[in-house]
C-alpha cells in the first residue's frame, strides 16, 4: 500500500534535482571565487595574461551560476 | 530583512501545486466543513503555542495538516482521509528532504573547501558572504513557494466547504494568492530574525562558505518539492542542509542534543495537532453545528491571548520602590 502511495518519479526527481543545482552552483561559485582572488594576486604581480585568463574564470563562473538559478525558475514556473 | 519578504511575497507567485495537495491530497473534500477548518487550525495554534512555549522547534506546515487531517477524522471518521496521500506526498517527502538537504549541504561544502581550502580565509570569506545575500534570497524564494501555498491550501478548502469555490473545478483564487503572500511576507519581515538567530547560530556556528552551501541545498530542495506539490516543512529542510553543512567540516562541531529535539517535536507534531484538531472540533460542536462552537472558541482564545500579554506586562513592570 505504502509502495503504490509513493510518486517514485517525482520523488527522484527532487532527489537529484536538488542534489544536483545546490552541488552545481556551489562548485561553480567557489570556482568563480578562486577566479576573482588569483586575479587579485596576478595583478599586483603585473601578470596581465594570468589577470586576464583568471577573471575571465571568475565572471563566467558567477553568470553560469546565475544562469542555473534563473534556469531553474524559469522550469518550476513553467511547470507551476 | 526587507528583500527576504519581499522573495517570500514574490515566491508565493511561483507555483501552486503545493496549494492545491493541501486542498485536494489529504482529506475528501465532501467531509470538510467550515467549522472543520475552524478546527483543524486551532489544532495547528494549539500546538504550535505549546511547542514553542517549551523552546521545541516544531514545523507549522506539519501542524496545519495534523489539525485538519484530526478534525476530519472528528468530524466525518477515518475514511474521510485520504491516508496514501499524507504517506506519499507528506511524510515520505518529510523524511528524505531533510536528508537530502543534508546530503548536499555536505557534498557541496566538501566540495568548495577542496577549490578554495588553499586560498587566504579573509577574501574567501567576503567572497561566500557576498554569495549568501544570493542564496539566502533564494532561500526566502523557495520557502514563499511552499510554505504560503500551504496558506492558500486550507483557505481555498474553507471556500470549497463553504460553496464559494467548486471542488471538481478546483481554482486558488487570486485575491486568496495575494494575501497568503502578503501574510508570508509580513510575518517574516516582523519575526523572521527570530528563526534566523536560531537556525544560525543554536545548531552549529557556521563560516560564510558552509552558509551558502547550507542556504543552496535548503532553497534546491524547497524549490524541487514545490515543483512536484510536495508540501515541505522549511525548517526540517533548512536545518538539514546546516547540519550536513557542520558535520561535513567536523562531526561533533554539530549541536546533536538540538537536532535531537528538532527530530522528536517533528515526529510528535503531525500526531499531536491531530488530536488537537480533533479534540476542538469536538469542543465546537458542542454548541451546535452552526457558528456557535467556532464563536465561543474564539472567544476564548482572545481571552487566553488577553490573559497572557497581561501576564508579560506586568512581569515586565519594575517593581515599586519602597523606602
Amino acid at each position: 500500500m505504502i509502495r503504490a502511495a509513493i510518486d517514485t518519479n517525482a520523488l527522484l526527481k527532487m532527489v537529484y534535482s536538488s542534489i544536483l543545482a545546490s552541488v552545481t552552483i556551489a562548485v561553480v561559485f567557489a570556482t568563480a571565487i578562486l577566479g576573482a582572488i588569483r586575479a587579485s594576486e596576478m595583478r599586483r604581480a603585473h601578470r596581465s595574461v594570468a589577470t586576464v585568463a583568471y577573471a575571465t574564470v571568475a565572471v563566467v563562473g558567477v553568470l553560469f551560476a546565475a544562469s542555473v538559478v534563473v534556469y531553474a525558475l524559469v522550469l518550476i514556473t513553467r511547470k507551476g | 530583512m526587507a528583500i527576504a519578504s519581499l522573495l517570500n511575497f514574490v515566491g508565493a507567485f511561483i507555483s501552486l501545486k503545493v496549494a492545491t495537495t493541501i486542498a485536494k491530497g489529504f482529506v475528501d473534500t465532501d467531509a470538510v466543513t467550515t467549522t472543520v477548518v475552524f478546527a483543524g487550525l486551532v489544532g495547528a495554534i494549539g500546538w504550535n503555542v505549546i511547542t514553542w512555549s517549551y523552546g521545541l522547534p516544531s514545523s507549522s506546515s506539519h501542524a496545519l495538516i495534523g489539525g485538519l487531517v484530526g478534525s476530519v477524522v472528528a468530524a466525518a471518521g477515518w475514511s474521510a482521509v485520504n491516508g496514501a496521500g499524507i504517506v506519499g506526498t507528506l511524510i515520505v517527502p518529510a523524511i528524505i528532504a531533510p536528508i537530502v538537504a543534508f546530503a548536499a549541504a555536505g557534498g557541496s561544502i566538501l566540495l568548495v573547501y577542496r577549490i578554495v581550502g588553499r586560498l587566504r580565509p579573509g577574501p574567501v570569506s567576503r567572497g561566500f558572504r557576498l554569495g549568501q545575500l544570493a542564496s539566502g534570497g533564494l532561500l526566502a524564494l523557495s520557502h514563499g513557494t511552499n510554505d504560503a501555498q500551504k496558506t492558500m491550501g486550507v483557505i481555498t478548502l474553507a471556500l470549497v466547504a463553504h460553496g464559494n469555490v467548486s471542488a471538481s473545478n478546483f481554482q486558488v483564487p487570486d485575491w486568496v494568492v495575494i494575501s497568503s503572500a502578503s501574510a508570508i511576507s509580513l510575518g517574516t519581515f516582523t519575526g523572521g530574525w527570530r528563526i534566523i538567530k536560531t537556525l544560525g547560530t543554536r545548531i552549529i556556528s557556521m563560516d560564510p562558505a558552509q552558509g551558502f552551501a547550507a542556504q543552496g541545498a535548503g532553497a534546491a530542495v524547497i524549490l524541487a518539492a514545490s515543483s512536484v506539490g510536495y508540501p515541505l516543512s522549511t525548517t526540517h529542510v533548512i536545518s538539514g542542509g546546516i547540519m550536513g553543512a557542520g558535520a561535513a567540516k567536523r562531526f561533533s562541531a554539530v549541536r546533536w542534543g538540538v537536532a535531537g529535539n528538532i527530530v522528536v517535536a517533528w515526529v510528535l507534531t503531525l500526531p499531536a495537532a491531530a488530536v488537537f484538531g480533533a479534540l476542538v472540533y469536538a469542543l465546537a460542536t458542542l454548541f451546535g453545528n452552526g457558528v456557535g462552537g467556532p464563536i465561543v472558541i474564539t472567544l476564548l482564545l482572545l481571552a487566553a491571548v488577553a490573559t497572557t500579554f497581561a501576564r508579560r506586562i506586568a512581569q515586565a513592570q519594575p517593581a515599586p520602590i519602597t523606602s
